[in-house]
């Protein structure tokens, strides 16, 4: 399958990997040092229990690329708005382009500028980071879940599963990914606020009763939000996301890194998008306007730490 | 009224004893010792070895100035005095109020300096209504390294006054003790005048220090404005259901006071959690949100700052 990657950093860059190992054409579209390593060393995958080194083909200009059966969407959301547009020389009569983002809203935006019909949304579930330009570090091995958004079974939807179990990726097809994301998204836009703002990682700040009630009132808010729109969410996700969390060893939210790094934050696509939706819903957000007030002086990071 | 210290134009003048002199008791010892008053401090550990051996040094906006100054860490050294400027962490009061017995006889003034509205109630419960003086100062001070006070403010004032109103002879004594080194106030109003003041320190510190951000340049966004102005909302509702005076005007003067401030100014509470010390949290945030409690009024916006900043409450290392 020929697949350029868009965004080839801790996700993008190790699906891209992966996939090429597995004889893919794919193509990464990357900028910078992470670039000119890949280009001159090949990309170097560590995955939790083996690793290895691929040629393969870098470029920062999608024109050079040109149409592609897939396309990954795996930049930070808060890129979405200029790079989107890039995307056109990629696109041919067939191609599907696959969201792998935070937030609940990059399809439709992709949508509006691309067509709607073109996007398959989609969830990344891992823990993986550049390490160094040219060098991905895979903590928690990849899972995918992706489908059409109206429900149908698509061939080109098990095509595209068929080729990345191929390359040993754990996928599924989601007869409804929008259930999917915003089960994602409910849960990451609470984490993230909660432990970006007390700069405290999930294991200890759930420890505190008061932090705990917390998390649940924010993520009800996003619940509320889902359930006005009319997905599909069951009623007692709250709880069972409290559950699931606690039983996740140690980990950092990658939000909470950036802001530690001093990096730029998806505070936009989380708590920002809840407080967007939640007004134009109207479901009140108290919470997540509270986190994204606190965490606004932090979102652009701090210059020249990207 | 007759003092205990030292004769001076024939008669016995005030004899001080500052308990605690971090940033405001370092800042007002240092004032009052130059001014020649019969004054102790009373602190701990590398600031009283540096003071020790080498003075006190306060560097001011217009100067700086070292003086040798009387200071140890054994209050029953010192014996009875007649005021003492109570100006510990708030974290540290319960252990400070048990340490200053010694200095303390029947007709003692203690005058509370620290942040927050309840640390005078642990003081009265211990020498009763008679000899403790709530208090506030509006002296921006810190310990710059050990033995050396920078004072931020112009000025040095405190404002004080019997809980209960009553302008006790004792209590109306203690302006004159202390000028001119130190602007000293009685007030009958003093509660009130306390929750002016909490009403704009809690919220402000709490969200500095949430946000790891100065407030002067949060509350430029609109954002951070209406969070600013929301808590403070939030805290003069609890004070009024409290049955505190609140000036109606207070919430409008906080905000003006904070836009006086210079650009990068960090109020206490920032300081403090970027250098992993402990926080005076219980006292700010923690008592809007026990006192809202108690009184009924829900305090969403400082529930979520104390939940926040719980974690980093004892101190911690900063992250890498």
């Amino acid at each position: 399958m020929r697949i350029a990657i868009m965004g080839a950093g801790g996700a993008g860059g190790c699906l891209g990997g992966l996939l090429a190992k597995a004889g893919n054409n794919v193509s990464l579209i990357a900028r910078g040092p992470h670039l000119a390593a890949i280009r001159a060393n090949g990309l170097k995958i560590v995955r939790p229990d083996s690793e290895f080194v691929i040629e393969v083909d870098a470029t920062d200009d999608p024109a050079q690329v040109g149409p592609v059966d897939l396309v990954l969407f795996t930049v930070k959301t808060f890129h979405n708005r200029h790079v989107i547009t890039l995307l056109k020389p990629l696109m041919g009569h067939e191609t599907s382009i696959i969201t792998l983002q935070n937030g609940v809203e990059s399809h439709e935006q992709l949508g509006a500028v691309l067509g709607p019909n073109n996007i398959l949304p989609g969830a990344y579930w891992a823990s993986s980071h550049i390490l160094s330009p040219g060098v991905i570090v895979e903590d928690v091995k990849a899972r995918i879940s992706f489908g059409e958004v109206d429900d149908t079974e698509s061939l080109r939807a098990l095509d595209i599963r068929n080729v990345f179990r191929d390359a040993g990726i754990e996928t599924e097809i989601s007869p409804d990914p929008l259930q999917v994301l915003w089960q994602k998204f409910i849960v990451l836009s609470a984490l993230a606020g909660i432990t970006s703002a007390a700069q405290t990682r999930p294991k200890e700040l759930l420890q505190f009763p008061d932090a705990r009630k917390m998390f649940c009132e924010a993520m009800e808010e996003a619940l509320a939000i889902g359930l006005a729109k009319g997905i599909n969410l069951a009623d007692n996700l709250v709880q069972e996301s409290l559950e699931y969390i606690d039983s996740l060893p140690d980990f950092q939210s990658s939000m909470h890194g950036d802001y530690e790094s001093g990096r730029a934050t998806e505070l936009d696509a989380l708590s920002g998008a809840v407080i967007r939706l939640g007004k134009q819903i109207g479901v009140p957000t108290p919470i997540h306007s509270f986190l994204y007030s606190v965490l606004l002086p932090h979102k652009d990071g701090v210059p020249g730490s990207d | 009224m007759e003092f205990r210290g030292r004769i001076k134009s024939g008669v016995p003048v005030m004899r001080i004893a500052v308990m605690g002199a971090g940033g405001v008791g370092g800042c007002l010892g240092a004032l009052l010792t130059q001014a020649g008053a019969d004054i102790t401090l009373i602190t701990r550990g590398e600031h009283l070895r540096a003071m020790q051996e080498h003075g006190l040094r306060l560097n001011q906006q217009t100067g700086s100035f070292t003086i040798p100054v009387n200071a140890t860490d054994d209050p029953s050294q010192v014996g009875p005095v007649d005021l003492v400027l109570f100006a510990v962490k708030t974290y540290q009061v319960p252990e400070a109020v048990k340490a200053i017995r010694p200095l303390t006889g029947l007709q003692t003034q203690i005058v509370t300096l620290q942040n927050g509205v309840d640390s005078a109630g642990e003081l009265v419960r211990e020498f009763g209504p008679d000899r403790v003086l709530p208090g506030v100062s509006y002296t921006i001070a810190f310990i710059e390294s050990p033995g050396v006070i920078r004072q931020q403010s112009q000025t040095a004032r405190i404002v004080f006054g019997r809980e209960d109103g009553q302008m006790t002879a004792q209590a109306v004594a203690v302006p004159a003790g202390l000028a001119p080194a130190v602007d000293a106030e009685v007030t009958d109003k003093i509660v009130s005048v306390l929750w002016s003041k909490f009403l704009l320190t809690a919220p402000g510190n709490a969200i500095n220090a949430t946000a790891r951000f100065p407030i002067t340049r949060l509350i430029q966004t609109e954002e951070g404005r209406s969070l600013l102005l929301d808590a403070m909302r939030e805290v003069a509702a609890v004070g009024l259901a409290s049955g505190v005076e609140i000036d109606p005007g207070a919430i409008e003067k906080g905000i003006k006071f904070m836009e006086s401030l210079p650009p990068d100014q960090r109020m206490s509470m920032l300081s403090d959690i970027e250098a992993g010390r402990p926080l005076e949290l219980e006292a700010q945030a923690g008592a809007v949100v026990r006192i809202g409690r108690r009184v009924n009024v829900p305090t969403p916006i400082n529930d979520a700052l104390y939940a926040l900043l719980l974690p980093h409450k004892d101190g911690r290392p900063p992250p890498e």
